[in-house]
């Protein structure tokens, strides 16, 4: 707290005998205290919760917040506790994809509860802190991380398995400041698309997350691929022209509905640069229109068609990304 | 949560589980029951009800006995692939302890009901 102010004393002794402390004194000792009691709650709030997990990406746009609401619903689905922690202050969009407008913030002895969203998922955003949903919030500088570490500190979760952490995009001060706040953070997810431009800048966001100091457990590529669906007559085959003269098939299910994907941008952008910057390719989310059905409704694919493409292609992100995490410490069972 | 012994140990057989605890107790545990009480947000709704639980259970007997292969996920869990019926769950170790000593790993609350 560089910018605290320091209070000058003159030397001269006060005529009103034994010291009692000045406004201004007991203001900085309640602060101090208010400092200490927000970092032992973050290490406890720490220790009740096993994986933290930062989703960010270098450029804006490109589905972070798609990616953290729905890794966060893939682990419910799988009988995790998560949370959702939506840090993006200036342009909150978690609630809305997680089907929560307008909720504001529930206080109960002076401690945060959050929000319940599909699946049992815990939900805290900036945007709760909002009159109007649609005015963005803002807080500049030290105001705002200082907002963020009360969030943080001042949420009351429960036990999770899982926390997952959104960001704003670009390498801001926010995930520095969350860094420095929250003990023990398991890594970084990073989300890019296949165009090269995207690539670039999860190429800065990996240098960057080596400035935090926190690993990076790999790399997403999101909006891979075209998913298109239809109806036909159920159990039916359906072939399709795929660019670059490859047929796709698929076969519809008992009610007839089928979805197939189609590369169009050329893939394997995301793994590339994976494995160019040594860092592990956690798999490839298809570009599928109305992955949340917007309105107020908002219904993650993931809720709405649970064995669909994207909800499969999100399964197998969660399995690479679980995997990440199993390496750092072997459980050592003997399995016979 | 409460405490548990560490999991040392997990032998498969056709039937069953046996699993070897840090405290030296052993519990050979039927996969079926492992598979009546998966975690996941499918198979966890249908727990909820009597009717359901018992169609939930009639369903997993209908499965032919079969070792699942098994990967460990973090610290905390196992998770199960069978080639029949549901593989989705994430089986922590909390869960199987209360299963092997015949306690139920929902403790009465098998799902919580999100927005959907
Ligand atoms: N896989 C996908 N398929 C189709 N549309 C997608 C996909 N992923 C994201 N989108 C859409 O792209 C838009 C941007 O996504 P999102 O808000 O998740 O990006 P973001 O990186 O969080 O953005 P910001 O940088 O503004 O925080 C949204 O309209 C979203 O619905
Ligand atoms: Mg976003």
């Amino acid at each position: 707290m560089s910018d605290s102010p320091v209070s000058h004393h003159s030397g001269i002794p006060s005529d009103k005998g034994p010291e009692k402390a000045s406004d201004e004194q007991n203001a900085q000792m309640e602060q101090a205290y208010a400092q200490m009691r927000r970092k032992l709650r973050m290490t406890q709030l720490s220790e009740k919760i096993r994986h933290k997990i930062m989703v960010l990406s270098g450029k804006g746009g490109v589905g972070k917040s798609t990616v953290a609401t729905g890794l966060a619903l893939s682990l419910a689905q799988q009988g995790h506790k998560v949370g959702l922690l939506d840090i993006d202050i200036t342009g909150p969009n978690v609630p809305k994809m997680m089907g929560l407008g307008g909720q504001g913030l529930h206080v109960e002895d002076g401690l945060i509860h959050p929000t319940v969203g599909h699946l049992g998922v815990k939900v805290i955003s900036m945007a709760f802190l909002l009159e109007d949903e649609d005015t963005p919030v803002v807080w500049r500088g030290p105001i705002k991380l200082g907002a963020i570490q009360q969030f943080i500190a001042d949420v009351e979760w429960g036990e999770l398995d899982y926390l997952i952490l959104d960001f704003p995009p670009g390498t801001s001060d926010e995930p520095l400041t969350v860094t420095q706040s929250l003990p023990d953070i398991d890594g970084i997810v990073i989300v890019t698309t296949p165009q090269d431009v995207a690539l670039l800048d999860s190429r800065k966001s990996i240098s960057f997350a080596k400035t935090l100091n926190v690993p990076v457990l790999g790399v997403v590529e999101n909006m891979s691929g075209f998913t298109v669906r239809g109806k036909v007559e159920p159990n039916t085959k359906v072939e399709l022209q795929a660019p670059g003269g490859k047929n796709v098939e698929t076969i519809s299910d008992e009610d007839g509905q089928w979805s197939a994907t189609l590369d169009i941008f050329k893939q394997g952008g995301g793994k590339d640069t994976a494995e160019e910057l040594e860092v592990p390719f956690l798999g490839a989310l298809p570009f599928d229109p109305g992955v949340v059905r917007g309105g107020d409704d908002g219904v993650h694919r993931i809720v709405a068609d649970p064995e669909g493409e994207s909800a499969l292609a999100f399964a197998k992100v969660v399995e690479a990304l679980s995997e990440q995490l199993s390496e750092e410490d072997e459980p050592g069972i003997n399995i016979i | 949560m409460s405490e548990i012994p560490k999991l040392i140990e997990l032998e498969r057989t056709e039937k069953t589980a046996i699993l070897r605890w840090g405290d030296g107790s052993e519990h050979t545990v039927p996969w079926k029951e492992i598979r009546y009480y998966c975690p996941c947000a499918r198979c966890s709704p249908s727990r909820d009800e009597e009717g359901r639980a018992n169609e939930l259970r009639e369903l997993i007997k209908s499965f032919r006995s079969e070792k699942p292969s098994v990967k460990t996920v973090g610290r905390y869990a196992l998770a199960f692939e069978w080639s029949q019926g549901c593989s989705s769950g994430i089986h922590k170790f909390e869960r199987l302890w209360d299963i092997a000593n015949e306690e139920d790993p929902d403790h009465g609350k098998p799902y919580v009901h999100g927005a959907w």
